[in-house]
Order: structure tokens, then sequence, then C-alpha cells
């Protein structure tokens, strides 16, 4: 960092994670019974949460947890495009992905990194060929999120966030999207992984003396119900065999399809709520 | 859209007054009345303390990093507490992407002044080692739902994270000059004092709003804030121009502040121990 940051509080000019001086203590894949280390077996996916609506001013918000992952994502607009930028018949998404400090094992600097604005790209990418853009000529969505705290699988929270509060926000879309996470190990494929998961195999990518263990990830994004099914991102990471590939997309997709189910789940029953306020409202006003 | 809300939109300060006429405000509450405070600590499993605050619908999350720093040179015998508010345009179209604006540095600086005035943290219990290592906490405040009085809630959610926090035991070996941290983490702070603040809008000479949400804020013409330690003493008020306001009323605020430190540390405190 060349300047120095003057508009936020600043600690001392060098701090390191403590976990630098800890002990280095061996961890494997797998725990000792063979199972992965939060006790679910390769098919099994983590509990999830959604809601909608927990952003006031927001057109639409939303609120999605899988396992320790929590990110909450709010829409505004459709609204003019801001002056100077370029004009376009279609509608611009603009996308903003933001880890809070305190959403990893190391503190990251308040300003956004490489890895925000990395994801905000992928995610704006993603959201373009879900939104009916020509439906909103002249005008911009804005999709901002925040990172509570990244337990693994966080792109594909992400989306499933962006798309749930899209769906809140009544803007149209060709379906509603979903992400899901899969992750291959040592020749089994494991969904949706946690973050110590990740971690693993991101040390393994590091290593040099690992070079015969084959190990990847891969992240979809897709819409289930349109066309029987669109994928709206695919990325990969790592390295897996073609057919391993394939093989990862239809368990992504089996997890998609839950998480379809889920996301319907949840605006049926916040329509619900609205329903019955609006028929109390009504009943309290006649008497 | 309804009759109210037309109103609202077309004459939103005569709609408003409207409301404080009858001593209402338009979500129901009295004017000196604040709104329900819900208070969750550890919810952020990556963070060696957190909490997550609501005041009506606004939240905010706090989560507190500890890291290793070295202690300056001017002060070799004490540690670093660093705290940020973050207002990002997740939480309200006011604000913008990019450097933290006016409100959010407002934030910050309160909070610091907050914890250093009340003394909440003695910052030589933080060095461990003189002029080698000591603990940096940083106190990272989130809001994700921003319907105002942010100032309160950040100051109870950065408490309540503080008290949650537990740091591993340093180990400091003089012979071979090494450190070594231990792999648990046991060792929770030794808080001092808990401060509480209360906010009010003021609206006009005779009336004052408690606990303003962003429309109570949109609509009166300044703001107070008072905080009072668990004791009962005052320390720190801060007034940031705006109107002017007689120092009895003055008095009674800071009078209906102090009866409500006790009640927000019991929420506190109770959701500390939910945990255990």
């Amino acid at each position: 960092m060349g300047s120095r940051d003057s508009r936020r509080i600043l600690g001392p000019e060098k701090s390191v994670a403590y976990s630098l001086l800890q002990p280095p203590c061996q961890r494997s894949f797998l725990n000792s019974t063979h199972t992965r280390t939060d006790g679910r077996s390769p098919a099994d996916t983590r509990k999830h949460f959604l809601s909608v609506g927990l952003i006031s001013e927001a057109k639409g918000s939303s609120y999605v947890e899988a396992g320790n992952t929590k990110v909450c994502c709010g829409v505004y607009g459709p609204r003019d495009v801001q002056r100077g930028s370029d004009f376009k018949m279609s509608c611009q998404v603009v996308c903003q992905v933001k880890m809070s400090p305190f959403s990893c094992p190391v503190r990251l600097p308040p300003a956004s990194g490489d890895r925000d604005r990395e994801m905000s790209r992928q995610l704006k990418n993603a959201l373009e060929s879900v939104i009916i853009l020509d439906k909103f000529p002249k005008s911009e969505i804005d999709v901002y999120i925040t990172v509570v705290e990244d337990g693994g699988g966080l792109l594909a929270a992400c989306v499933t966030a962006a798309g749930l509060a899209l769906a809140h926000a009544n803007i149209d879309m060709y379906d509603i999207v979903v992400g899901a996470s899969v992750l291959y190990h040592d020749k089994v494929m494991y969904v949706d992984p946690s973050r110590q998961e990740e971690e693993f195999e991101a040390k393994a990518l590091r290593d040099p003396n690992n070079k015969n263990e084959e190990w990847g990830q891969l992240t979809v994004g897709m819409m289930p119900k349109y066309a029987s099914g669109q994928v709206a991102l695919m990325i990969q990471s790592g390295q897996m065999e073609a057919n391993n590939l394939v093989e990862g997309l239809e368990l992504a997709t089996d997890l998609c399809t839950k998480l379809y189910n889920l996301v319907k789940k949840t605006l049926l029953e916040h329509v619900e709520i609205i329903l019955k306020e609006e028929k109390e409202a009504i009943e309290g006003a006649d008497t | 859209m309804t009759t109210l809300e037309v109103w609202k939109t077309f004459e939103p300060d005569n709609y408003y007054k409207t409301f404080l006429d009858s001593n209402k405000r338009p979500d129901g509450r009295r004017l000196l009345k604040f709104r329900p405070v819900v208070v969750k600590v550890g919810t952020v499993s990556t963070a060696e303390g957190s909490a997550t605050v609501r005041f009506g619908h606004t939240t905010v999350v706090c989560g507190v990093k500890a890291e290793i720093a070295t202690p300056t040179l001017n002060n070799p015998h004490q540690g670093f507490v660093v705290p940020n508010v973050e207002l990002h345009p997740c939480c309200s179209p006011n604000f913008t992407s990019g450097l933290p604006g006016v409100q959010a540095m407002e934030l910050s600086q309160f909070i610091q002044s907050v914890l250093t005035s009340a003394g909440v943290l003695d910052l030589a219990d933080l060095c461990v080692v003189p002029s080698k290592y000591s603990w940096c906490l940083y106190c990272d405040v989130v809001c994700i739902n921003y319907d105002g009085n942010v100032y309160d809630a950040a100051l109870v959610a950065v408490m309540a994270a503080l008290q949650d926090v537990k740091l591993p035991k340093l180990t400091y070996d003089e012979e071979n000059d090494k450190a070594t941290v231990a792999l648990e983490r046991t060792l929770p702070l030794n808080i001092k004092s808990r401060p509480i603040s209360s906010t009010f809008t003021l609206y006009s000479d005779t009336v004052q709003l408690a606990d303003p949400t962003a429309e109570d804020e949109s609509q009166g013409s300044g703001v107070t804030t008072v905080v009072v330690r668990e004791d009962g003493s005052l320390c720190y008020l801060h007034k940031p121009g705006g109107r002017a306001v007689p120092t009895t009323t003055l008095d009674s605020l800071v009078l209906l502040a102090a009866k409500r430190v006790k009640k927000i540390n019991e929420v506190i405190a109770k959701a500390g121990q939910e945990v255990d």
C-alpha cells in the first residue's frame, strides 16, 4: 500500500495474524473415521437458511446462510443511469461484493481487495444473463452484497442471495438463479464444501511436491426451470478430468434444484405473510 | 398506493408533523420511547469476538479480530484498539461505494472517543512483552440495515463483541527470543467499564426524539448523543452543531440516558450467558 488511508482509524503500521506464531498442526482432509471434518458424507449438503426483506430501504433484499457462510444482499433500482457513463439501450447491472474485515480467519484490510473485485465481476457476468435486460432500457440495477462470514462456497452463496433478492425486488428474470459448489479431492466428489476443505485444497495447490493428486473446485450458478436448466455461471479451478467435470456438474445441478425449491418456499412464505397482513389491515379498517 | 403513502410522498413534512402533534411517531412510538434491542453474541465464528445488534430495523454486526503488533516507541507498554465503522451502499441508498463517507468517519471517531474516554480497556493489559509483542484489537462494525441511530447500535455491538472476545495465550521464550501462541482461545478481556450511549434527534425546542429512525433523522435538525457508564457517570456528550438546546433539556436527556444504561447492559450480559 503506497498511500495510507486517511479516512479510517489506523492501527499500528504492521500487525500479523497470531496464527503465524501457533505451532503448526497437521490436518487431513478426512477425519479419523473417514468422514468429512464436519461429519457429513460426500453427498451431504450443509444446513441452509434463507430469508428476505431484512434491508428496509432496499427494493429487494435477502440473507443467505449456508453452514458458516453468511451473506446479505441488497438490490436497488432499476434507476436512471448515473451521468457520465455510457448510454445503452439495455439495462446495466452494477455488482459489488464486499467482504467484511472479520469474515476470514485472517483479517482483511477494509478497502476492497482483489477477491472482492473478482467476485463482483463474476457475479455481474452471471446476473447479466439472468435479468431480462431489454425490459429496463437506459437504466441501472445495483446489486450489493455484504459478506459477514466466509465459511466456504462463498461465490455460490452470493449467487443464491442475488437471485433471491432480485426476485424480492420484482425484477424480471428468465428464472431465479441459484448457486452451488462441488469439490473434487482424491477421486471423490464432495458437495457443498466448507472453508476448511477449500483451504486444504488451496494448500495442496501451493505445495510443489504434491503433483500427482488431482483436485479441483467447481462453482455453478444455474436457472433450473428455464428451458430445462440453463447454466449462467460456471467456474472451475484446479485440475480435473473432463468426465469428472461432467459428474461434478450433475452433482451441482442436483444441489441447485434442492436450493431452488428452498428459494421458492422462502418467497411463498414471504408472500403469505404480506397477504395475511393486508387482510388484517382491511379487516381492521372495516371494524 | 394508499392515500397515506400519497400524502407521505407529496407532503413529507406535513405528514410527519401531524404525527408529532398527537405525540406519536409514524412507527407508533411515543417521542421519548426507545426501540426494542436485540443482542446476539458469537455470531461470526472467524472473529475472536463478535456480536449482532438490532435496534428496531437497524442491524449492525461487530467483529473483533486480534492480531499481533509491536508496541510503538512512545508507548512500549501498550497494545492497540482500532475501531472502524463501515456503511456500505448495501445497507441504505444514501451511501456510496469507495472510501468511507463523512458519516462513517464520524461514527468511527465517536466509537474511538468513547472507548478512550470511558476507559473501557486498559491498553497496558493488551501488551504481553513490552516493546516486542502486544495485541491489536481491530473492532470492525459493518452496518447491514440502516434505519437510523447507528451511533447507539454500533457502540452496543462493539461493547458486546469486546465482552465476547477470547484470546489465545501468548508465551515468550526469552532465551531463544521466540513467542508462541496457544491453539485454544481461553483469555477474556478485562473490561473496565461498560458505557452505553443514547441518541436523541432534536426536532424543535420542545420536541426531542429518542432513538431516531432514518425518517426521524431526516426530519430533525440536529442530534445529541449522551454516553453514560454503568456507574451512572457521564463520560461523553456529543452534540455536533444543529439546533441549539436549552441546558435544562440537556439535563433531562442525560437523566433519561442514565436510566437506560442498566437495562442495555443487562441485555448484553444475558446474550453473553446464552452462548456459555
